[in-house]
Protein backbone atom coordinates (compact mmCIF):
# COMPACT_ATOMS: atom_id res chain seq x y z
CA UNK A 1 0.00 0.00 0.00
CA UNK A 2 2.08 2.99 -1.22
CA UNK A 3 -0.73 5.45 -0.24
CA UNK A 4 0.08 5.60 3.30
CA UNK A 5 -2.63 3.07 4.99
CA UNK A 6 -1.93 0.83 7.56
CA UNK A 7 -2.45 -3.16 7.13
CA UNK A 8 -4.88 -2.68 9.50
CA UNK A 9 -6.65 -5.80 10.59
CA UNK A 10 -8.20 -7.52 14.01
CA UNK A 11 -6.98 -5.60 17.06
CA UNK A 12 -6.34 -9.53 19.08
CA UNK A 13 -5.41 -11.78 15.60
CA UNK A 14 -4.95 -14.70 18.23
CA UNK A 15 -8.80 -14.19 19.44
CA UNK A 16 -9.61 -13.41 16.02
CA UNK A 17 -7.89 -16.59 14.28
CA UNK A 18 -9.06 -18.74 16.66
CA UNK A 19 -12.46 -18.06 16.45
CA UNK A 20 -12.67 -18.68 12.79
CA UNK A 21 -10.64 -21.41 13.03
CA UNK A 22 -13.27 -23.30 15.26
CA UNK A 23 -15.80 -22.56 13.04
CA UNK A 24 -13.11 -23.61 10.31
CA UNK A 25 -13.23 -20.84 8.27
CA UNK A 26 -10.55 -19.91 5.41
CA UNK A 27 -8.08 -17.93 7.36
CA UNK A 28 -8.28 -14.70 7.13
CA UNK A 29 -12.13 -14.84 6.82
CA UNK A 30 -13.85 -12.04 7.86
CA UNK A 31 -15.65 -11.53 11.50
CA UNK A 32 -17.49 -8.78 13.05
CA UNK A 33 -14.93 -6.98 15.79
CA UNK A 34 -16.93 -5.41 19.06
CA UNK A 35 -15.46 -3.22 22.06
CA UNK A 36 -16.99 -4.44 25.17
CA UNK A 37 -20.27 -4.17 25.86
CA UNK A 38 -24.12 -3.33 23.94
CA UNK A 39 -24.52 -5.45 20.52
CA UNK A 40 -27.65 -7.17 18.97
CA UNK A 41 -27.55 -9.11 15.74
CA UNK A 42 -30.65 -10.43 14.13
CA UNK A 43 -29.80 -13.01 11.61
CA UNK A 44 -31.55 -13.51 8.38
CA UNK A 45 -30.57 -16.77 6.98
CA UNK A 46 -29.30 -19.94 8.91
CA UNK A 47 -25.48 -20.31 9.51
CA UNK A 48 -23.06 -21.18 12.24
CA UNK A 49 -22.02 -18.96 14.19
CA UNK A 50 -19.12 -18.41 17.27
CA UNK A 51 -18.43 -15.63 19.66
CA UNK A 52 -14.96 -14.99 20.09
CA UNK A 53 -14.25 -13.48 23.68
CA UNK A 54 -12.57 -13.94 26.77
CA UNK A 55 -15.48 -13.93 29.12
CA UNK A 56 -18.79 -12.37 29.06
CA UNK A 57 -23.17 -12.07 28.99
CA UNK A 58 -24.01 -13.07 25.91
CA UNK A 59 -27.94 -14.36 24.89
CA UNK A 60 -28.97 -16.23 21.88
CA UNK A 61 -32.92 -15.74 21.68
CA UNK A 62 -32.70 -14.97 25.32
CA UNK A 63 -30.79 -18.21 26.54
CA UNK A 64 -27.22 -17.82 28.20
CA UNK A 65 -24.29 -19.16 25.37
CA UNK A 66 -20.79 -19.26 26.06
CA UNK A 67 -18.06 -17.76 23.85
CA UNK A 68 -16.56 -20.63 21.40
CA UNK A 69 -19.19 -22.33 20.89
CA UNK A 70 -20.41 -23.52 18.13
CA UNK A 71 -23.98 -22.18 17.90
CA UNK A 72 -26.69 -23.26 15.13
CA UNK A 73 -28.35 -20.01 13.68
CA UNK A 74 -31.92 -19.71 12.25
CA UNK A 75 -33.43 -16.97 10.46
CA UNK A 76 -34.75 -14.79 12.39
CA UNK A 77 -32.57 -15.60 15.65
CA UNK A 78 -31.23 -12.53 18.13
CA UNK A 79 -27.98 -12.44 19.55
CA UNK A 80 -27.52 -10.15 22.42
CA UNK A 81 -24.19 -9.28 23.27
CA UNK A 82 -24.67 -7.27 26.89
CA UNK A 83 -21.04 -7.09 27.93
CA UNK A 84 -17.72 -8.60 28.05
CA UNK A 85 -16.54 -9.15 31.65
CA UNK A 86 -12.94 -9.58 31.01
CA UNK A 87 -10.86 -8.58 27.87
CA UNK A 88 -11.93 -5.57 25.38
CA UNK A 89 -11.98 -6.96 22.44
CA UNK A 90 -14.57 -9.70 20.70
CA UNK A 91 -15.02 -11.58 17.47
CA UNK A 92 -18.31 -12.53 16.24
CA UNK A 93 -17.45 -15.35 13.09
CA UNK A 94 -20.25 -16.73 10.94
CA UNK A 95 -19.72 -19.97 8.55
CA UNK A 96 -17.36 -18.45 5.77
CA UNK A 97 -17.28 -15.38 7.15
CA UNK A 98 -18.80 -12.00 6.26
CA UNK A 99 -18.85 -10.60 2.70
CA UNK A 100 -18.25 -7.13 2.18
CA UNK A 101 -15.97 -5.16 -0.27
CA UNK A 102 -13.39 -2.56 0.77
CA UNK A 103 -10.99 -0.12 -1.42
CA UNK A 104 -7.77 -2.04 -2.12
CA UNK A 105 -8.61 -5.73 -1.85
CA UNK A 106 -9.98 -5.27 2.21
CA UNK A 107 -12.26 -5.90 4.77
CA UNK A 108 -11.28 -3.87 7.55
CA UNK A 109 -12.83 -0.64 8.30
CA UNK A 110 -10.55 2.25 8.88
CA UNK A 111 -11.80 5.56 9.57
CA UNK A 112 -9.78 7.63 7.00
CA UNK A 113 -11.01 5.49 4.23
CA UNK A 114 -14.22 3.27 5.28
CA UNK A 115 -16.78 4.11 8.34
CA UNK A 116 -15.20 4.06 11.44
CA UNK A 117 -18.02 1.21 12.82
CA UNK A 118 -21.18 -0.39 12.44
CA UNK A 119 -24.45 1.48 13.15
CA UNK A 120 -28.44 0.65 14.37
CA UNK A 121 -29.98 -0.91 11.06
CA UNK A 122 -26.45 -1.69 9.68
CA UNK A 123 -27.04 -5.01 7.48
CA UNK A 124 -24.67 -7.38 7.07
CA UNK A 125 -24.10 -9.94 4.06
CA UNK A 126 -23.09 -13.77 5.23
CA UNK A 127 -23.06 -16.78 2.83
CA UNK A 128 -26.41 -18.65 4.01
CA UNK A 129 -25.24 -22.21 5.36
CA UNK A 130 -27.63 -25.31 6.65
CA UNK A 131 -25.06 -28.03 6.50
CA UNK A 132 -23.51 -29.79 9.54
CA UNK A 133 -20.99 -27.73 11.74
CA UNK A 134 -17.48 -28.49 12.11
CA UNK A 135 -15.65 -31.22 14.38
CA UNK A 136 -14.85 -30.56 18.35
CA UNK A 137 -14.56 -26.90 19.53
CA UNK A 138 -10.33 -26.38 20.14
CA UNK A 139 -10.11 -25.05 23.58
CA UNK A 140 -8.82 -21.44 24.12
CA UNK A 141 -5.59 -21.63 25.85
CA UNK A 142 -6.30 -18.54 28.13
CA UNK A 143 -2.99 -18.65 30.08
CA UNK A 144 -1.91 -16.06 26.97
CA UNK A 145 -3.80 -13.50 28.65
CA UNK A 146 -2.58 -14.12 32.11
CA UNK A 147 0.61 -13.00 31.92
CA UNK A 148 1.06 -9.51 32.87
CA UNK A 149 4.81 -9.49 31.14
CA UNK A 150 5.09 -8.15 27.99
CA UNK A 151 7.36 -9.34 25.39
CA UNK A 152 9.20 -6.62 23.81
CA UNK A 153 12.23 -5.73 21.23
CA UNK A 154 14.41 -3.04 21.23
CA UNK A 155 13.59 0.00 18.85
CA UNK A 156 15.80 1.63 16.70
CA UNK A 157 15.94 4.52 18.76
CA UNK A 158 16.42 2.51 21.93
CA UNK A 159 20.68 2.27 21.68
CA UNK A 160 20.24 6.31 22.41
CA UNK A 161 18.20 6.14 25.96
CA UNK A 162 20.30 6.71 29.16
CA UNK A 163 21.27 3.96 31.48
CA UNK A 164 18.48 5.31 33.90
CA UNK A 165 15.51 4.66 31.56
CA UNK A 166 17.45 1.53 30.30
CA UNK A 167 16.72 0.29 33.53
CA UNK A 168 13.61 1.99 34.07
CA UNK A 169 12.41 0.60 30.87
CA UNK A 170 13.36 -3.33 32.12
CA UNK A 171 12.38 -2.71 35.60
CA UNK A 172 9.61 -0.42 36.36
CA UNK A 173 5.82 -1.44 36.90
CA UNK A 174 3.60 0.49 33.86
CA UNK A 175 0.10 0.75 33.68
CA UNK A 176 -2.51 1.89 30.96
CA UNK A 177 -3.98 5.26 30.83
CA UNK A 178 -7.73 6.05 29.74
CA UNK A 179 -6.01 6.47 26.15
CA UNK A 180 -7.05 3.31 24.30
CA UNK A 181 -8.14 3.23 20.80
CA UNK A 182 -7.46 1.46 17.62
CA UNK A 183 -4.73 3.22 16.73
CA UNK A 184 -2.79 3.50 20.06
CA UNK A 185 -2.85 2.66 23.62
CA UNK A 186 -1.06 5.06 25.86
CA UNK A 187 0.80 4.40 29.22
CA UNK A 188 0.03 6.25 31.62
CA UNK A 189 3.37 6.82 33.62
CA UNK A 190 5.57 9.37 32.00
CA UNK A 191 9.67 9.34 32.11
CA UNK A 192 11.88 11.80 31.52
CA UNK A 193 12.89 12.49 27.94
CA UNK A 194 15.69 13.80 26.76
CA UNK A 195 16.26 12.22 23.26
CA UNK A 196 16.12 14.16 20.38
CA UNK A 197 12.94 13.71 17.54
CA UNK A 198 13.84 11.44 14.86
CA UNK A 199 13.47 12.28 11.32
CA UNK A 200 10.16 10.76 10.36
CA UNK A 201 10.74 6.91 9.84
CA UNK A 202 8.91 4.00 9.40
CA UNK A 203 6.54 2.76 12.41
CA UNK A 204 4.08 -0.67 12.92
CA UNK A 205 1.74 -1.83 15.16
CA UNK A 206 3.17 -2.76 18.37
CA UNK A 207 6.34 0.39 17.97
CA UNK A 208 6.61 2.21 21.17
CA UNK A 209 6.58 6.27 20.30
CA UNK A 210 8.50 8.08 23.30
CA UNK A 211 6.94 11.84 23.32
CA UNK A 212 8.77 15.04 24.07
CA UNK A 213 6.58 14.83 27.51
CA UNK A 214 8.01 11.27 28.26
CA UNK A 215 4.26 9.95 27.21
CA UNK A 216 4.86 6.28 25.95
CA UNK A 217 2.50 5.22 22.99
CA UNK A 218 1.76 1.51 21.87
CA UNK A 219 0.82 1.84 18.44
CA UNK A 220 -1.77 -0.28 17.24
CA UNK A 221 -3.33 -1.73 14.57
CA UNK A 222 -5.10 1.02 12.88
CA UNK A 223 -1.60 3.32 13.55
CA UNK A 224 -0.25 5.41 11.40
CA UNK A 225 2.44 3.74 9.12
CA UNK A 226 5.32 6.86 9.69
CA UNK A 227 5.89 8.97 12.66
CA UNK A 228 8.59 11.15 14.17
CA UNK A 229 8.75 10.29 17.89
CA UNK A 230 11.71 8.20 19.03
CA UNK A 231 10.97 4.35 18.37
CA UNK A 232 12.15 3.03 21.57
CA UNK A 233 10.52 -0.64 21.90
CA UNK A 234 8.54 -2.82 19.97
CA UNK A 235 5.66 -5.29 20.87
CA UNK A 236 6.10 -8.68 19.53
CA UNK A 237 2.88 -9.81 17.74
CA UNK A 238 1.79 -11.87 20.64
CA UNK A 239 2.02 -8.98 23.16
CA UNK A 240 0.23 -6.54 20.71
CA UNK A 241 -2.33 -8.94 21.35
CA UNK A 242 -2.53 -9.47 25.15
CA UNK A 243 -1.76 -5.71 25.31
CA UNK A 244 -4.97 -5.33 23.11
CA UNK A 245 -7.21 -7.18 25.99
CA UNK A 246 -5.56 -5.43 28.90
CA UNK A 247 -7.70 -2.66 30.55
CA UNK A 248 -7.70 0.86 32.18
CA UNK A 249 -4.96 0.63 35.16
CA UNK A 250 -3.85 -3.10 33.85
CA UNK A 251 -0.28 -3.39 35.32
CA UNK A 252 2.65 -4.72 33.25
CA UNK A 253 6.14 -5.36 32.95
CA UNK A 254 7.95 -5.32 29.67
CA UNK A 255 10.23 -8.39 28.79
CA UNK A 256 13.13 -7.41 26.91
CA UNK A 257 13.60 -10.17 24.65
CA UNK A 258 16.12 -10.37 21.68
CA UNK A 259 15.49 -10.46 18.20
CA UNK A 260 17.71 -11.31 15.15
CA UNK A 261 18.84 -7.96 14.98
CA UNK A 262 22.26 -6.62 14.78
CA UNK A 263 23.48 -3.17 14.29
CA UNK A 264 26.28 -2.00 12.18
CA UNK B 1 27.06 2.90 0.05
CA UNK B 2 26.83 -0.06 2.52
CA UNK B 3 28.93 2.05 5.17
CA UNK B 4 26.28 4.45 5.46
CA UNK B 5 23.35 1.71 6.04
CA UNK B 6 22.16 -0.06 9.20
CA UNK B 7 19.91 -3.26 8.91
CA UNK B 8 17.80 -3.65 11.77
CA UNK B 9 14.76 -6.12 12.22
CA UNK B 10 12.14 -4.07 14.25
CA UNK B 11 10.04 -7.16 14.70
CA UNK B 12 9.19 -11.04 13.95
CA UNK B 13 8.04 -9.72 10.07
CA UNK B 14 9.48 -6.67 9.37
CA UNK B 15 13.21 -5.12 8.25
CA UNK B 16 14.09 -1.49 8.74
CA UNK B 17 16.87 -0.41 6.35
CA UNK B 18 18.18 3.19 7.21
CA UNK B 19 20.58 5.30 5.32
CA UNK B 20 22.51 7.61 7.54
CA UNK B 21 23.51 9.65 4.40
CA UNK B 22 22.65 13.47 3.76
CA UNK B 23 18.40 13.91 3.12
CA UNK B 24 18.08 14.86 -0.48
CA UNK B 25 16.45 13.91 -3.62
CA UNK B 26 19.14 11.90 -5.14
CA UNK B 27 18.87 9.78 -1.50
CA UNK B 28 15.17 9.75 -2.44
CA UNK B 29 15.33 7.96 -5.89
CA UNK B 30 17.31 5.63 -4.67
CA UNK B 31 15.18 4.53 -1.98
CA UNK B 32 12.34 4.70 -4.94
CA UNK B 33 14.85 2.43 -7.27
CA UNK B 34 15.60 0.25 -4.23
CA UNK B 35 11.95 -0.45 -2.93
CA UNK B 36 11.35 -1.19 -6.61
CA UNK B 37 14.42 -3.74 -6.62
CA UNK B 38 12.81 -5.36 -3.44
CA UNK B 39 9.21 -5.87 -4.77
CA UNK B 40 11.00 -7.50 -8.28
CA UNK B 41 12.91 -10.03 -6.27
CA UNK B 42 11.02 -10.72 -3.21
CA UNK B 43 7.49 -9.26 -4.29
CA UNK B 44 5.67 -12.95 -3.36
CA UNK B 45 6.66 -13.00 0.11
CA UNK B 46 6.29 -9.02 0.73
CA UNK B 47 3.08 -6.96 1.97
CA UNK B 48 4.34 -3.46 2.19
CA UNK B 49 7.13 -1.49 1.74
CA UNK B 50 6.82 2.00 3.62
CA UNK B 51 10.23 4.70 2.70
CA UNK B 52 10.65 7.38 4.19
CA UNK B 53 13.43 10.20 3.83
CA UNK B 54 16.27 7.50 4.64
CA UNK B 55 14.50 4.31 5.39
CA UNK B 56 12.77 1.61 3.61
CA UNK B 57 10.37 -0.65 6.01
CA UNK B 58 10.20 -4.08 4.27
CA UNK B 59 7.05 -5.82 6.16
CA UNK B 60 6.90 -9.55 5.02
CA UNK B 61 3.91 -11.76 5.14
CA UNK B 62 5.45 -14.38 7.44
CA UNK B 63 7.70 -14.57 10.36
CA UNK B 64 10.95 -14.28 9.02
CA UNK B 65 13.16 -17.02 9.30
CA UNK B 66 16.41 -16.30 8.58
CA UNK B 67 17.36 -12.23 8.98
CA UNK B 68 21.15 -12.70 8.14
CA UNK B 69 20.46 -14.37 4.94
CA UNK B 70 17.47 -11.84 4.62
CA UNK B 71 20.69 -8.52 5.00
CA UNK B 72 23.17 -9.88 3.01
CA UNK B 73 20.13 -10.19 -0.03
CA UNK B 74 19.40 -6.55 0.76
CA UNK B 75 23.39 -5.93 0.35
CA UNK B 76 23.46 -6.94 -2.66
CA UNK B 77 20.24 -5.47 -3.68
CA UNK B 78 21.69 -2.27 -2.13
CA UNK B 79 24.94 -2.42 -4.49
CA UNK B 80 22.97 -2.90 -7.52
CA UNK B 81 20.87 -0.22 -7.00
CA UNK B 82 20.94 2.89 -10.27
CA UNK B 83 21.48 6.37 -8.97
CA UNK B 84 20.39 7.85 -12.05
CA UNK B 85 18.73 11.29 -11.59
CA UNK B 86 15.33 11.55 -10.51
CA UNK B 87 13.05 12.44 -13.78
CA UNK B 88 11.20 15.93 -13.58
CA UNK B 89 8.21 16.74 -12.77
CA UNK B 90 5.68 19.57 -13.43
CA UNK B 91 5.28 21.52 -10.09
CA UNK B 92 1.84 21.25 -8.75
CA UNK B 93 0.42 24.51 -7.36
CA UNK B 94 -1.55 23.94 -3.85
CA UNK B 95 -3.78 26.67 -2.69
CA UNK B 96 -3.48 27.74 1.16
CA UNK B 97 -5.37 30.29 3.35
CA UNK B 98 -3.05 31.10 5.64
CA UNK B 99 -5.17 33.48 7.83
CA UNK B 100 -5.08 32.61 11.52
CA UNK B 101 -8.56 31.04 11.94
CA UNK B 102 -7.03 28.14 9.85
CA UNK B 103 -3.45 28.57 10.98
CA UNK B 104 -3.75 27.68 14.36
CA UNK B 105 0.45 28.08 15.36
CA UNK B 106 1.35 30.70 13.10
CA UNK B 107 1.88 32.74 16.47
CA UNK B 108 3.33 30.05 18.19
CA UNK B 109 5.89 29.47 14.82
CA UNK B 110 5.99 33.38 14.79
CA UNK B 111 7.43 33.53 18.44
CA UNK B 112 9.73 30.40 18.01
CA UNK B 113 11.40 31.41 14.71
CA UNK B 114 11.33 35.31 15.23
CA UNK B 115 10.01 35.38 12.04
CA UNK B 116 6.98 38.23 11.17
CA UNK B 117 4.11 36.06 10.28
CA UNK B 118 3.87 37.69 6.67
CA UNK B 119 7.57 36.96 6.64
CA UNK B 120 6.35 32.85 7.54
CA UNK B 121 3.93 32.93 4.73
CA UNK B 122 6.47 34.59 2.00
CA UNK B 123 9.15 31.70 2.96
CA UNK B 124 6.47 29.12 3.54
CA UNK B 125 5.15 29.88 -0.55
CA UNK B 126 8.70 30.42 -2.33
CA UNK B 127 10.34 26.99 -2.47
CA UNK B 128 9.52 24.29 -5.16
CA UNK B 129 8.84 21.19 -2.63
CA UNK B 130 9.52 17.55 -3.28
CA UNK B 131 7.42 14.91 -2.17
CA UNK B 132 9.27 12.10 -0.56
CA UNK B 133 6.62 9.96 1.05
CA UNK B 134 2.88 9.39 1.29
CA UNK B 135 3.09 8.59 5.80
CA UNK B 136 1.34 8.49 9.29
CA UNK B 137 -1.88 8.96 7.10
CA UNK B 138 -3.71 8.01 3.96
CA UNK B 139 -2.39 10.52 1.45
CA UNK B 140 -0.24 12.68 3.78
CA UNK B 141 2.86 13.99 1.91
CA UNK B 142 5.67 14.64 3.62
CA UNK B 143 7.52 17.07 1.71
CA UNK B 144 11.18 18.52 1.60
CA UNK B 145 12.84 21.83 1.03
CA UNK B 146 11.41 23.96 2.87
CA UNK B 147 13.32 27.20 4.14
CA UNK B 148 15.36 26.43 7.59
CA UNK B 149 14.43 29.31 8.98
CA UNK B 150 10.91 28.10 9.27
CA UNK B 151 12.17 25.25 12.02
CA UNK B 152 10.38 24.63 14.16
CA UNK B 153 9.45 21.52 16.10
CA UNK B 154 6.09 19.42 16.87
CA UNK B 155 4.51 20.50 19.62
CA UNK B 156 5.23 18.67 22.93
CA UNK B 157 1.64 17.34 23.44
CA UNK B 158 -0.26 16.53 20.41
CA UNK B 159 -3.79 17.58 19.41
CA UNK B 160 -6.93 15.51 19.53
CA UNK B 161 -7.84 16.82 16.15
CA UNK B 162 -6.50 18.80 13.65
CA UNK B 163 -8.58 19.37 10.36
CA UNK B 164 -8.54 17.94 6.90
CA UNK B 165 -6.70 19.94 4.43
CA UNK B 166 -4.40 21.76 7.79
CA UNK B 167 -0.91 22.46 6.39
CA UNK B 168 1.93 21.60 9.16
CA UNK B 169 5.40 22.15 10.37
CA UNK B 170 7.15 19.45 12.04
CA UNK B 171 11.02 20.26 12.31
CA UNK B 172 12.53 20.83 8.96
CA UNK B 173 9.07 19.31 7.13
CA UNK B 174 6.31 20.64 6.14
CA UNK B 175 3.11 18.86 4.92
CA UNK B 176 -0.59 18.61 5.07
CA UNK B 177 -3.05 16.59 6.54
CA UNK B 178 -5.49 15.32 4.07
CA UNK B 179 -8.29 14.05 6.20
CA UNK B 180 -9.17 14.84 10.40
CA UNK B 181 -6.66 13.18 12.34
CA UNK B 182 -4.85 13.96 16.26
CA UNK B 183 -1.31 15.20 14.99
CA UNK B 184 1.38 17.34 16.46
CA UNK B 185 2.29 19.40 13.73
CA UNK B 186 2.66 23.43 14.36
CA UNK B 187 -0.23 24.41 12.08
CA UNK B 188 0.40 27.39 9.73
CA UNK B 189 -2.83 27.11 7.50
CA UNK B 190 -5.62 25.28 5.00
CA UNK B 191 -5.55 24.30 1.78
CA UNK B 192 -9.53 23.73 0.21
CA UNK B 193 -8.15 20.56 -1.90
CA UNK B 194 -8.51 17.14 -1.02
CA UNK B 195 -5.62 15.05 -1.21
CA UNK B 196 -6.95 11.70 -1.03
CA UNK B 197 -10.00 9.84 -2.32
CA UNK B 198 -9.91 5.61 -2.05
CA UNK B 199 -12.65 5.73 -4.15
CA UNK B 200 -10.39 6.39 -6.87
CA UNK B 201 -8.31 3.03 -6.79
CA UNK B 202 -6.04 3.72 -9.40
CA UNK B 203 -4.70 7.20 -8.24
CA UNK B 204 -6.57 7.99 -4.67
CA UNK B 205 -4.04 10.22 -4.27
CA UNK B 206 -2.92 13.68 -5.44
CA UNK B 207 0.67 13.47 -5.26
CA UNK B 208 3.43 10.65 -5.10
CA UNK B 209 6.81 10.26 -4.10
CA UNK B 210 9.02 12.05 -6.62
CA UNK B 211 6.38 15.27 -7.33
CA UNK B 212 7.17 18.96 -6.69
CA UNK B 213 4.57 21.39 -5.63
CA UNK B 214 4.47 25.04 -4.41
CA UNK B 215 2.02 26.25 -2.05
CA UNK B 216 -0.07 29.95 -3.24
CA UNK B 217 -1.47 32.02 -0.28
CA UNK B 218 -4.79 32.48 -0.87
CA UNK B 219 -7.44 34.81 0.99
CA UNK B 220 -10.08 32.93 2.99
CA UNK B 221 -12.73 34.06 0.82
CA UNK B 222 -11.33 32.41 -1.86
CA UNK B 223 -10.77 29.12 0.46
CA UNK B 224 -14.23 29.38 0.65
CA UNK B 225 -14.99 29.64 -2.63
CA UNK B 226 -12.32 27.03 -3.70
CA UNK B 227 -14.16 24.46 -0.96
CA UNK B 228 -18.02 24.90 -2.42
CA UNK B 229 -16.40 24.65 -6.08
CA UNK B 230 -13.73 22.12 -5.20
CA UNK B 231 -13.43 21.01 -9.70
CA UNK B 232 -11.98 24.54 -9.77
CA UNK B 233 -8.98 23.80 -8.15
CA UNK B 234 -6.21 21.99 -10.25
CA UNK B 235 -3.28 21.57 -8.40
Amino acid sequence: MPYGAPISGAMDQNLYHFTNHILENPANSSSMEFYQQGLELEFTSPTFLCIGALGGDFKLNDKAVKPFEILKIKKGDLLKIKQLTRGNWGYIAVKGGFESEGPFNSQSFYEPITKRQFKNDDVLIYRAFDGVSGGESPVLDMSYYTSSELEVFEGPEFYKLSQTLDYQLKHAEFSLSTSLNRMAYQIQERLANDLEEIITGPVLPGTVQFTPAGKMIVLMRDAQVTGGYPRILQFSEKSINQLSQMRVKSKFTFKLNGINSEKI
Amino acid sequence: MSESVRIFQLSECSILIEFTRDINKSLLYFLLNLKENIFLNKGEHILQVTNTYNSLLVIYKSTINNFYSEKDNFFELISNVSTTDMPKTPTKKIPVCYELDFGLDLEEVSKKTGLSISEIIKRHTHPIYTVYFIGFLPGFPYLGGMDSSLFCRRKSTPRSKINSGSVGIAGSQTGIYPSSSPGGWQIIGRTPLSLFDSHKTDTPCVLTPGDSLQFESISKEEFDDLQSHPSDIKP
